[in-house]
């Protein structure tokens, strides 16, 4: 077992010098203008504990006195004893605090509190953590994050509320007082708006943050607030202070409708260049504030401000503007030198005919939606849109020749259609793979000669000439967009598809693939997923919440920038209630925490049940992530007891939900799990039993199963047959389950090669195969019945790795590989013979899906000897027989590869059969 | 000249001295536009109510002129909804007014689709590459009155086809199927039945797939290249050559076959001057068709290549070859004994 933990022994607190002194410094910086009187107080008791505090903490204690006078006891603290105590076997002084009464002040710190900090202390949130240093759990009735203390977000309590709540949201209707004077010194108005807003916040309870929150002044606030945090002060200042450039941004600043929607509703990374291209935008459009359509019919107000919003922050997206080339650091240093804000277009002397040139291409943007809004060309829903899918429209790829103005023009004008419409759009565009001259469409020839037909209009030049599967969902998203439709496209394995918005809803259109297979090119928060896009969806369909919810973001941004780590944490989680799917928080929240937390394995193993609590279930992968990349790194620091992970790993298998596939790849985490656990084989038992009764109640996960016989195959024989033992008594108590689980310990079996484990596993499934064609017999004998199968990857389907078996024998089962670039399974006999013929039985109509199959043989399985090739023909065809008729090779092992030519391979075979050349018996 | 052919004459000039100067008449829904249908057929604008608005600022500034009436020739015309939104008001008429029509292939709007009196969609006019950018659709109202001009033409032909036989019926029917509407069905089996050994070559020419061609040519079955597979090109030129001089087929379909000749030219790596000469001959068999059209531009990009590889990529295809005869050779000792079928 391990070493006892400190916190076992008895509360104490371990204080050096080093931090003492660093506690000092800031302490003394912190307090030095308006609590002249705590200064002494607290060198004081630096003095008694002889220097030996460490900073949080006597900081902490430093704010509980502070707390006490603004409760009203004016009065100085009752006299504080300290008990020092003699240094425990680490060198550490542990402080043991009597009994807290009426004269015994613990040394703890006060989460809780509120600080009243000067402007002048914004300071790196990180010095407050001492993170080399072990922590107590020094408040263990405070503030720990756990299920059973967080209140739900209760703001919406019925029914009619929460469907209030999923009507289009719209932000208050007010104008701010911020002189446009103000912002030609941000970093002073910065500290103003912070200051204020953490003086008018009484204190963090969801209460008082709601209360808070109703105030349209605050809110613009905070929406301001954030805007100087996402800028770089400094060029802003530069922008301001141009004359054209503050009467052009005046009137959208003080707006808190268009402030709050140019904050939160993308993702602005440099917004003062963003600001900088509106401020062109609104120099180069008169009209940009009026909003009435050429036809009389009334657009919906501040239309063309939200579509300059949108377009602005999409183009200054950091490596965004060129997928295929990015903005590299030195454009934007280009950008910034040439000024923000350019009534003349930048560069026009300086950077010559640069593709590059963001402001060039922003400003043709905005005047394709500007003249579009003005004539009433697009879209009759574009002008209801949300700013966050004028995201995804106005923002559609601007470095795509897609994406330029012109070809933008043709496609509004020759493929508007219903929104429902452009799932089908891109059949427009021919499907072909070579040019009229032969050419791939993977060299550079096959739209080159094509280009002088069609100046500046991809799109045209896409439906005459031809594409793929990239160029036709292009041609599909791009001609939604260019209407005022959203869409986007996804990468696929091996293809390219795309979605479309309508109805409510985002539907996938030229996909081949389910769901966890789509990569949307385009994420608000940088996850590329098909969750993640309705994970957006979901959340801005819940426009209030989660715009109070960002907006208790910034709160908390504000106390995290002032020092104020522990309230910052509070309005963090305080934001995660209220808008878990807001997966942007997480982060924040996490490191935060990380910062904060220290080495206080209760609230780590607090924050650990909360993420799994509230993610786990719906998005096991997502949470997976988080607890590899910015939990378990603290938190394995701080728990030094196996048991205590243990626990934390349960928690995240508990909330686990059944329905969920498990298809993502679990590898990573159990691996870390695992390897935490030290070389205690006791702990590691106990981890193998629990993942073992998560997956007999949960048979859905069972590649886990494999993971475990593998991991534990690799420690040592006696955990191996421990982790079947367990099996075995799962399954006797689960028989329901049977099935589920015997895939899982046959892949543990195949990706081990234990050939017995596998046969014994798969007895029970080998007649439900169905039946083969009938075929003229090969060779003598059928001797890959038995054998062991191994396959590069597997289908998401995992139950059919039971009839892995009856695919060795005449009866047939099915062998399916998940699509990849190259895929090849192999079969182990169960001993050596003289191969005299293979029969192989396709398993989805043809051989190959998109190739020719490739046979070897070996007999060690690892030197592979060519045996046949099969013409494209033949791997086309249902079944193949390979008849060898002298001159029998001796092999123990069978390789069949699918080589594709063009997209994925995958193995699909009803039946792999290899016979003798004996004669039968 | 028969009593059956002249009355069919008759007929065609009744026809063309009633249409001139006609304006269209206009219906509430498709099968009342087809019940009054004559010659001219049916012409329906597709707009979308809840949608676009263009295409229903259009109704009055483009379909319901005078200009567009007149152009239309004696054909009915009805205005045809598409709603996205079944709740929008006056969505419910839509099915009404709909019914029995043939939808075209894709839901553009504005569109304008063409009906022959059996309710035979024979042409289509979608977006602004075809109806013109502006208000009054200029361009739209001219190709209007192309098309109907064009199904004029094609019932004119197909009438006198009827009194024809043999090779003059199937002179007149290939005419037909030149025409720049859809033609009229069970053509293809018309010219077979008048010329039975495609002398004149008619049914060559509906049939030939150049695109199937030039699979052929590059043992493809869906356009993608085999990594390993090494084109004949004599055998392409003989082929292109052949199907080059076959003057039945369409001009364009005998320069795309052409141009395959010269992209496997130029990835032969031939002489320029070679290369410029059939590029040259693509663009003398029809300068105005886009092949020919690109034929100054080809010469631009390609004229200039060098013919010879270079000295790199001599060696790669001298070890690219060396290692596949190499291959080729371990795999026949492998597979001297292997039968697959």
């Amino acid at each position: 077992m391990g070493k006892p933990h400190r916190q076992q022994k008895n509360k104490k607190i371990f204080l050096h010098t080093k931090s003492a002194k660093q506690m000092l410094t800031q302490v003394g910086g912190h307090v030095k203008k308006s609590k002249p009187y705590y200064v002494l107080l607290l060198t004081g008791i630096l003095g008694l504990s002889g220097g030996y505090f460490t900073a949080p903490q006597v900081l902490s204690y430093f704010n509980e006195l502070y707390r006490l006078r603004l409760s009203g006891n004016d009065a100085p603290p009752p006299p504080t004893t300290i008990v020092i105590e003699e240094q425990d076997d680490e060198g550490a002084t542990p402080v043991t605090p009597q009994k807290p009464d009426d004269t015994t002040v613990a040394v703890t710190p006060q989460p809780d509190d509120e600080e009243e900090i000067d402007d002048s202390d914004i300071v790196d949130p990180e010095s407050f953590a001492d993170s080399d240093e072990e922590m107590e759990d020094d408040d263990p009735n405070g503030d720990i994050v756990t299920p059973s203390s967080i209140t739900k977000y209760r703001r919406n309590q019925t029914p009619d509320e929460a469907e209030a709540l999923r009507k289009p949201f719209k932000e208050q209707t007010y104008t701010g007082k911020t002189s446009i004077g103000n912002w030609k010194n941000p970093k002073a108005l910065k500290r103003r708006l912070g200051s204020k807003l953490r003086s008018s916040l009484k204190n963090t309870d969801q209460k008082n943050v709601e209360n808070f929150l109703l105030d349209p002044e605050m809110r613009l606030a905070m929406a301001q607030w954030e805007l100087l945090h996402r800028s770089n002060l400094e060029n802003l200042g530069k922008l301001m202070r141009d004359r054209n450039a503050c009467k052009a941004l005046e009137p959208l600043l003080n707006d808190l409708e268009w402030v709050s929607g140019f904050v939160y509703d993308g993702e602005l990374q440099n917004a003062e260049i963003a600001l900088g291209m509106i401020a062109h935008f609104a120099q180069v459009d008169e009209n940009m504030f009026k909003d009435t359509a050429q036809d009389g019919e009334e657009a919906s107000p501040w239309l063309k401000r939200r579509v300059a919003g949108a377009i602005a922050t999409q183009f200054t997206r950091n490596g965004w503007y060129g997928e295929e080339k990015e903005l590299t650091k030195e454009e934007l240093d280009n950008m910034r030198e040439l000024g923000y804000f350019m009534p003349t277009l930048p560069g026009d002397k300086k950077r010559g005919k640069n593709k590059q040139d963001v402001y060039r291409a922003a400003r043709e943007r905005y005047l394709y939606f500007a003249e579009s809004i003005d004539k009433g060309l697009l879209h009759s829903k574009f002008a209801t849109l949300p700013t966050w899918q004028l995201h995804y429209v106005c923002g559609w790829k601007g470095n795509s020749p897609f994406g330029t103005a012109s070809t933008m023009r043709w496609l509004r004008d020759n493929c508007a259609a219903p929104a429902h419409a452009y799932v089908g759009m891109c059949r427009q565009v021919p499907y072909l793979p070579t040019n009229v001259y032969g050419d791939s469409i993977h060299s550079e020839w096959y739209y080159q000669p094509f280009d002088v037909l069609y100046p500046g209009n991809f799109a045209k030049e896409t439906r005459d000439v031809g594409a793929v599967c990239g160029g036709l969902s292009h041609f599909g998203a791009s001609s939604a967009c260019a209407n005022g439709v959203p869409a986007i496209t996804m990468g696929e394995p091996g293809h390219c598809a795309y979605a479309v918005y309508f109805d409510g809803s985002w539907h996938p259109a030229n996909s081949l693939n389910p769901e966890d297979k789509r990569s949307p090119h385009y994420s608000i928060w940088g996850e590329y997923t098909w969750k993640a896009l309705q994970a957006q969806e979901d959340m801005y369909s819940q426009g209030a919440i989660t715009r109070d919810a960002q907006m208790v973001v910034t709160l908390a941004s504000v106390m995290a920038e002032y020092r104020n780590p522990n309230n910052a944490l509070k309005l963090y989680e305080l934001a995660v209630q209220m808008q878990p799917l807001y997966r942007p928080v997480w982060d924040m929240y996490l490191q935060t925490a990380t910062v904060t937390l220290g080495r206080r394995p209760r609230r780590w193993l607090g924050v650990n049940e909360f993420v799994c609590t509230s993610i786990a279930g719906e998005n096991p992968k997502s949470c997976a992530d988080l607890l590899i990349d910015k939990i378990y790194p603290g938190m394995l620091k701080a728990l030094r007891s196996p048991k205590q992970k243990l626990a934390a790993y349960e928690m995240y298998f508990k909330q686990l939900n059944a329905n969920e596939k498990g298809q993502w790849a679990f590898n990573r985490l159990l691996d870390m799990q695992y390897q935490s656990l030290g070389k205690a084989l006791a702990y590691k038992e106990d981890y193998m039993q629990i993942l073992v009764n998560c997956v007999a109640e949960k048979p859905e996960f069972c590649q886990m199963l494999a993971w475990a016989i593998k991991t534990a195959a690799q420690e040592n024989k006696a955990m191996h047959r421990k982790v079947l033992a367990m099996i075995d008594l799962a399954v006797a108590a689960n028989p329901d389950n049977k099935q589920l689980l015997s895939c899982g310990v046959i892949r543990g079996a195949e990706e081990t090669g234990d050939i017995e484990l596998a046969n014994k596993w798969s007895k029970d499934y080998l007649g439900g195969g169905g039946s083969l064609p009938a075929f003229e017999p090969v060779g003598g004998n059928l001797v890959s019945a038995g054998g062991l199968l191994t396959l590069t990857s597997y289908d998401d389907d995992q139950s059919i790795i039971t009839s892995h078996g009856a695919a060795l024998t005449e009866t047939g089962g099915s062998v399916i590989s998940s699509p990849s670039n190259a895929e090849h399974v192999v079969l182990q006999l169960q001993k050596k013979v003289n191969i005299g013929g293979i029969v192989l039985v396709a398993g989805g109509g043809t051989l190959s899906r998109r190739g020719y199959l490739v046979i070897e043989y070996s007999t060690d399985g690892k030197t592979w000897k060519h045996l046949a090739e099969l013409t494209l023909e033949d791997s086309a065809k249902n079944m193949m027989r390979l008849n060898i008729t002298r001159n029998h090779p001796s092999a123990k092992f069978i390789r069949i590869t699918d080589k594709a030519i063009s997209g994925e391979a995958q193995i699909n075979l009803k039946a792999i059969l290899v016979y003798d050349n004996k004669k039968v018996k | 000249m028969t009593i059956r052919k002249l009355s069919n004459l008759c007929v065609i000039l009744g026809a063309a001295l009633l249409s001139v100067g006609k304006a269209a008449e206009r219906a509430e829904t498709f099968s009342e536009a087809l019940s009054k249908a004559g010659s001219d057929g049916v012409i329906a604008y597709c707009y979308g109510p809840d949608w676009n608005r263009r295409s229903v600022r259009l109704l009055k500034t483009f379909w319901n002129t005078p200009e567009a009436a007149e152009a239309a020739g004696n054909a009915v015309m009805v205005a045809v909804p598409f709603y996205e939104d079944s709740d929008s008001p006056g969505a419910e008429d839509e099915s009404r007014i709909r019914s029995g029509m043939a939808a075209p292939e894709f839901d553009v709007c504005p569109t304008v689709v063409f009906y022959d009196k059996n309710g035979r969609l024979y042409a289509s006019l979608q977006g602004s590459d075809y109806l013109g950018n502006d208000e009054q659709c200029t361009l739209g109202i001219a190709n209007i009155g192309k098309t109907i001009q064009a199904l004029r033409k094609q019932q004119e032909l197909m009438a006198k086809a009827e009194t024809e036989e043999g090779a003059k019926k199937a002179d007149i029917l290939a005419e037909v199927a030149e025409l720049p509407i859809q033609s009229p069905p069970g053509l293809l089996d018309m010219i077979k039945e008048a010329d039975p050994k495609d002398k004149a070559g008619y049914a060559r020419r509906l049939e030939f797939n150049a695109r199937a061609f030039m699979y052929k040519q590059l043992d493809t079955k869906d356009g993608f290249l085999h990594p390993d597979f090494v084109p004949n090109y004599n055998q392409i030129m003989k082929e292109c050559e052949a199907v080059f001089k076959d003057e039945a087929l369409r001009s364009r379909d005998r320069q795309a076959v052409y141009n395959l000749y010269i992209g496997q030219s130029r990835r032969e790596h031939i002489q320029s001057n070679k290369l410029k000469g059939l590029i040259r001959k693509v663009n003398k068999l029809d300068a105005n068709t886009d092949y020919g059209q690109l034929s100054p531009t080809l010469m631009q990009l390609w004229g200039s290549l060098k013919h010879k590889p270079s000295r790199d990529a001599r060696r790669e295809a001298r070890e690219k070859k060396r290692a596949k005869d190499k291959e080729k050779r371990a795999k026949k000792r492998g597979e001297r004994n292997v039968e697959i079928n």
